[in-house]
């Protein structure tokens, strides 16, 4: 405050002032965070069994397949882009994981097949991204049509039907299992996110992605190879895509080549409720976590009271505009 | 020619941050005269424009024309008072056709139908009246630049335009396209329209003109009829400032040499460019605004596509396809658009810093946050950054400390090769100066600079060796006594 | 010669539809059979029309793929107000809803300048929810006389009334974009914004009126839709912007703005039909289709995006 202080009559009164000031910039620039307090005090305050353990950790497993695709997906927002492609990735990496455990015998071989099949979508994105030279509105339409690629090879390889069956234990334990009861799900989910958040903030790898994002031009002069961000950025996007097709699968034990619908939206909205922007270059994994878990808490808390799942949608595409215009406020 | 004082500008003002760009400026045209304005990059000329067609408001001062007061708020209500402007970029949606350009967002109707066939017919009659020999629904798109500024006039007389603006028409015409161009303004005259012609090709003013009106530091110097001065005098009025800069003294130690180009061609480019540098030394490139000299150092750099070209540094060949080429190179470029490419304007004073050499900053695998610091405080306090803390965010600072953070950023890449583009622009004179002296301990320390520089009295100041440089090409080398204003302009003009 | 390149340049798309047609018709039996030529132009009114709205969009230089969700909604309300109201005031009632849906995505384009993309999926899931929640998740069928008797409305055994009503809302769209001060309006601002700002032009109100526009026009490809299917979901035309925005693209109109029209559109809807019916009669299953949709999709995209910014590393 040292700086603000002033030597007219009015100085402490300009101080108090801009004190409120700050605080409320404060609010502003952590909105995300008070949302998700106001969230789990609303939940409380809703219902008596919100803080029980059982359901803590029910919620913990349902986010986990969003948390892991809003990581992805918040990859893609870092370095400048959009990618609507996850949700039918997630479909076709599902019906491969599924169907070639099946198929094959190895629930390795099927996971192995599912991210190769993630990488290769997202490669393709990423490959588009740098002959475009595309921004996030390229990124839209190009991934639109990968998309309607992914989905149709889903549709294609079960003939559009659910594939039934996990077999391999280990499998299945990634998506029901517990250590020390805690799911591992959560465990690989939060693993990521602490990982990629030391890739982002502690790498040069991660600096020059998040610098791609922010400002092409100036990391281009700077000497960042920006067409090569892209590809990492939307190639990592796919493979997470498929990692969180592997712990649907395994919760489920069902590979659907209608899984994956909406579920780009589910992570759009959970990365940017959490405070990553649209402009690229600004969020992070810690962002992700509140969005994710928000985001969870909202559809927790609408169940718990009984809201129809459809009405979430509504719900949903409002939380989504709210988050928008505030990520157009801090802007200014 | 008419009314003497029928255009008449009164004691305008506008002072953007930190900059007078117009000072108390008055000038008037009479009906029919073709008036050049001429004047260095950032004389004024530009800023008076976007005051007569009403895209900047004026401090104070008034316009005035036929003797009645033209408030001119907005480009709609310039086109009311008879006012058009012919910018450099030119005002055309270049999907639609010629005759929708001139009378577009008020085309003809009958009723409420578009009537194309009116339309179509007033466009014709418009380009016959300039001797503009074109199907009217021709796509603007398909047309030369010269056939677009004759659109431009078109849609200027359609307005009923009394007073013709022209920013720099001939900049990228050729000798037949400029000759057409001077026919429509003889007959404009002849027809007692005003026109004001912006031109830094002082040959052409003295084919076209009646008089010359000359600008400087944005205020007025001096208005002459044509056959009233000379060539040399203009030019001389147009530089002669005193030099009231001082440039910091230094002793130069110029070494062997540490790039050479020869035959590079940038992509789209009308000619070569072949120079060298030496250790030590600051070469000076002078000329004026798009005679190529950002161009083929972006083209050096990596920034834009080269057709050919060859370049040694250190009497190595090397290959630079992209700026990561350049900076393994030992070369930095410090670009002339600091907020949209030279800084991550809403990141902060440290991130942006460190940027182009993170190797630096490395502790193992990961990015120490303390080395970070370290080198952000360094520079800061090296080049004397003004910021509160290196946490700031770079939007936050003045124009001349966001410079200063670009310096930093290149100094802590150690190449050996800076090439500087307009470092000094719209920067104040204190933060000038360091600038300067920075430039002399880096070649002091034995590193080369290049510097592009619209302000002649820097490029006069600070080079060792001045290239001018004319339609892409580079048409002079001065050295010694030679570098001076005169000279440089005998050669740019 | 001159005129040959200017015919092949002009009508190309056209052109070909016509080409892959006689093609078709010559190689396939089954082609030129009336029940296939009804089934082609039966498919073609209801997306068509939305297409034709979102051309107003794009010749502004913007872009909105809710118009699936728009069209599931008001058609939704429609077939669930047809039995109490009557066909009229039903119908009104749809459009009008559809004109407000598109209302409150370009409200936010136009006056918040949030981009098209975001805005457009927002409310697209919205509205998806909303369709939902008021028919219940279960599909509203109504089998209404005038419906029925429209489906069997055909003109020379093969043609739908539908497929005409299209037309007409294209050469309507055409006039308007063509011979009225406000369609060419929206070439400017599309065109050079800049350009539109010097004019003085009510920009944002422009913008504005482009998504009421589409979402008249979505409305109505909905109600068209009923038509054949009988049948409203909240899960209708999940693939509306798929298929529609290649339409608008082929039919060529720019994705940057400026240029483009409805009956280019009109053929380009045609085309794309065309191909796709043509793919079904050599027994290409749906699943391929939707691949090749997308590639075409893709192409489009990326050789216009491709050759705009080419001159640019990055």
């Amino acid at each position: 405050m040292k700086s603000c202080v002033t030597h007219s009559k009015d100085g402490e009164d300009m101080e108090q002032k801009l004190s409120v000031k700050k605080i409320g910039e404060l609010i502003r620039d952590n909105i995300n965070l008070v949302m998700l307090i106001v969230m789990i005090v609303l939940g409380a305050i809703i219902s008596k069994d919100f803080f029980t353990i059982n359901n803590l950790m029910n919620l913990l497993r349902r986010i986990t397949v969003n948390g892991v695709m809003a990581a992805g997906f918040t990859l893609t927002l870092l370095v400048g882009g959009f990618d609507l492609s996850i949700g039918s990735t997630l479909s076709l990496c599902a019906v491969l994981c599924v169907g070639i455990e099946k198929s094959s015998g190895s629930a390795a071989i099927g996971m192995l097949v599912a991210i190769a099949a993630g990488a290769a979508v997202g490669l393709l994105n990423g490959l588009l991204m740098k002959l475009t030279r595309g921004e996030s509105g390229e990124a839209f339409l190009i991934t639109l049509g990968t998309s309607m690629v992914a989905s149709s090879a889903a549709l294609t390889y079960c003939n559009g039907y659910d594939i039934y069956g996990v077999n391999a234990k280990w499998y299945k334990a990634i998506g029901q299992g517990n250590i020390a009861g805690f799911p591992i799900a959560a465990i690989i989910w939060l693993g990521i996110l602490i990982i990629l958040q030391i890739v982002i903030k502690k790498t040069e790898f991660g600096r020059q992605l998040v610098l791609s994002g922010a400002n092409k031009k100036s990391a281009f002069l700077a000497g960042v190879n920006v067409g090569k961000m892209k590809i990492i950025a939307f190639t990592l996007a796919g493979i997470f895509a498929a990692i969180a097709a592997i712990i649907m699968t395994a919760r489920t034990t069902a590979g659907s080549p209608r899984s994956g619908t909406g579920a780009d939206f589910d992570a759009a909205i959970a990365s940017i409720i959490g405070g990553n922007s649209l402009v690229g270059g600004k969020g992070g994994m810690v962002q992700v976590f509140i969005g994710v878990v928000i985001y969870g808490l909202i559809t927790n808390m609408l169940n718990l009271m009984g809201v129809d799942s459809v009405v979430q949608y509504i719900v949903k595409g409002v939380v989504l505009l709210i988050a928008i215009c505030l990520d157009n406020l801090k802007k200014r | 020619m008419g009314n003497a004082e029928f255009f008449e500008i009164k004691n305008v003002s506008k002072t953007f941050p930190g900059v007078k760009a117009l000072d108390n400026v008055s000038m008037s045209v009479a009906e029919g005269e073709v008036r050049a304005l001429v004047g260095e990059n950032g004389a004024g000329k530009s800023t008076l424009m976007k005051i007569l067609n009403g895209n900047y408001k004026m401090d104070s001062g008034q316009i005035f024309i036929d003797g009645k007061e033209a408030r001119i708020t907005s480009p709609v209500k310039a086109a009311e008072y008879g006012i058009s402007i012919i910018f450099q970029e030119l005002n055309l949606v270049n999907q639609l056709s010629i005759a929708e350009n001139i009378y577009a967002g008020r085309l003809k109707t009958k009723g409420k139908v578009v009537d194309w066939k009116a339309v179509e017919a007033d466009a014709k009659a418009l380009l016959d009246r300039i001797g503009f020999d074109v199907d009217p629904r021709t796509e603007v798109g398909k047309l030369s630049i010269a056939g677009k500024q004759m659109v431009e006039i078109a849609k200027a007389l359609s307005y009923k335009a009394r007073i013709i603006l022209m920013d720099e028409p001939s900049a990228t015409l050729t000798k037949a396209e400029l000759d057409s161009i001077f026919k429509i303004i003889k007959d404009l005259k002849s027809k007692g329209i005003s026109v004001i012609y912006i031109s830094h090709r002082l040959e052409e003013i003295f084919t076209i003109c009646d008089s010359v009106t000359i600008m400087r530091d944005g205020k007025i110097i001096d208005t002459k009829k044509i056959n009233e001065i000379t060539r040399d005098e203009i030019v001389e009025k147009m530089v002669g400032r005193e030099i009231n800069q001082t440039f910091p003294k230094r002793e130069s130690h110029i070494g062997e040499e540490v790039l050479r180009v020869t035959g590079l061609h940038r992509k789209g480019s009308k000619s070569e460019v072949s120079f060298s540098l030496h250790k030590g030394e600051v070469l000076g490139i002078a000329g004026l605004v798009g005679a190529g000299r950002t161009e083929t150092m972006r083209a050096l750099y990596g920034v834009d596509y080269v057709t050919k070209g060859e370049i040694y540094v250190k009497g190595k060949k090397v290959k630079i396809n992209s700026p990561k080429d350049a900076k393994k190179a030992g070369i930095a470029f410090l670009t002339e658009d600091r907020k949209e490419e030279g800084l991550t304007i809403d990141f902060t004073v440290k991130s942006n810093i460190v940027m182009a050499n993170m190797k630096k900053i490395m502790s193992g695998i990961f990015l120490s946050t303390k080395k970070e610091n370290q080198t952000a405080d360094k520079y800061i306090k090296l080049i004397n950054i003004k910021t509160p803390s290196r946490m700031q965010k770079v939007l936050n600072l003045s124009g001349g400390n966001q410079q200063k953070v670009v310096v930093a950023k290149w100094l802590n890449a150690d190449s050996d090769i800076i090439i500087m583009d307009e470092p000094t622009r719209g920067i104040d004179v204190g933060a000038k100066l360091e600038i300067y002296e920075l430039i002399n301990k880096l070649v002091s320390e034995g590193k080369s600079v290049i510097m592009i520089s619209s302000e002649l009295p820097e490029v006069l100041g600070m080079s060792d060796r001045v290239l001018v440089m004319k339609d892409d090409a580079i048409i002079a080398e001065l050295t010694g006594d030679r570098i001076n204003a005169v000279e440089v302009m005998r050669y740019a003009l | 010669m001159e005129i040959v390149r200017k015919i092949a340049k002009d009508y190309r798309i056209p052109l070909l539809a016509l080409l892959v047609f006689v093609f078709m018709s010559l190689t396939n039996p089954y082609f030129f059979k009336q029940a296939n030529l009804f089934g082609l132009f039966d498919s073609m009114p209801a997306y068509g029309i939305a297409a034709v709205g979102l051309t107003f969009i794009m010749l502004c230089g913007q872009l909105d793929i809710s118009m699936g969700s728009v069209m599931a909604l008001s058609s939704c309300v429609f077939m669930m107000t047809l039995n109490s109201i009557g066909f009229i005031p039903s119908m009104l009632l749809a459009l009008a809803i559809g004109c407000v849906l598109g209302a409150v995505t370009g409200f936010f384009v136009a006056f918040f300048r949030l981009s098209p993309f975001i805005v457009s999926m927002t409310t697209q899931i919205a509205y998806k929810g909303i369709a939902l929640t008021i028919t219940n998740s279960t599909p509203v069928v109504n089998m209404h006389p005038v419906l029925v008797k429209i489906s069997e409305i055909k003109v020379f055994g093969a043609i739908p009334i539908t497929f005409f009503v299209f037309v007409l809302v294209a050469l309507l769209a055409e006039f308007v974009m063509t011979k009225t001060q406000y369609g060419r309006n929206l070439f400017v601002i599309g065109g050079n914004i800049n350009v539109a700002d010097n004019l003085g032009l009510n920009v944002r109100g422009h913008l504005w009126s482009v998504y009421v526009i589409q979402g008249f026009c979505a409305a109505l490809g909905g109600i068209v839709m009923m038509t054949r299917m009988f049948s409203a979901s909240g899960n209708l035309a999940l693939d509306g912007p798929l298929s529609i925005i290649p339409m608008v693209i082929v039919g060529g109109t720019a994705f940057a703005g400026g240029k483009g029209g409805a009956i280019k559109t009109l053929f380009g809807v045609l085309l794309m039909n065309i191909i796709f019916n043509a793919l079904s009669m050599f027994n290409i299953y749906v699943n391929i289709q939707q691949l090749i949709k997308g590639v075409i999709l893709l192409m489009i995209i990326v050789s216009d995006k491709y050759l705009e910014n080419r001159h640019n590393k990055v």
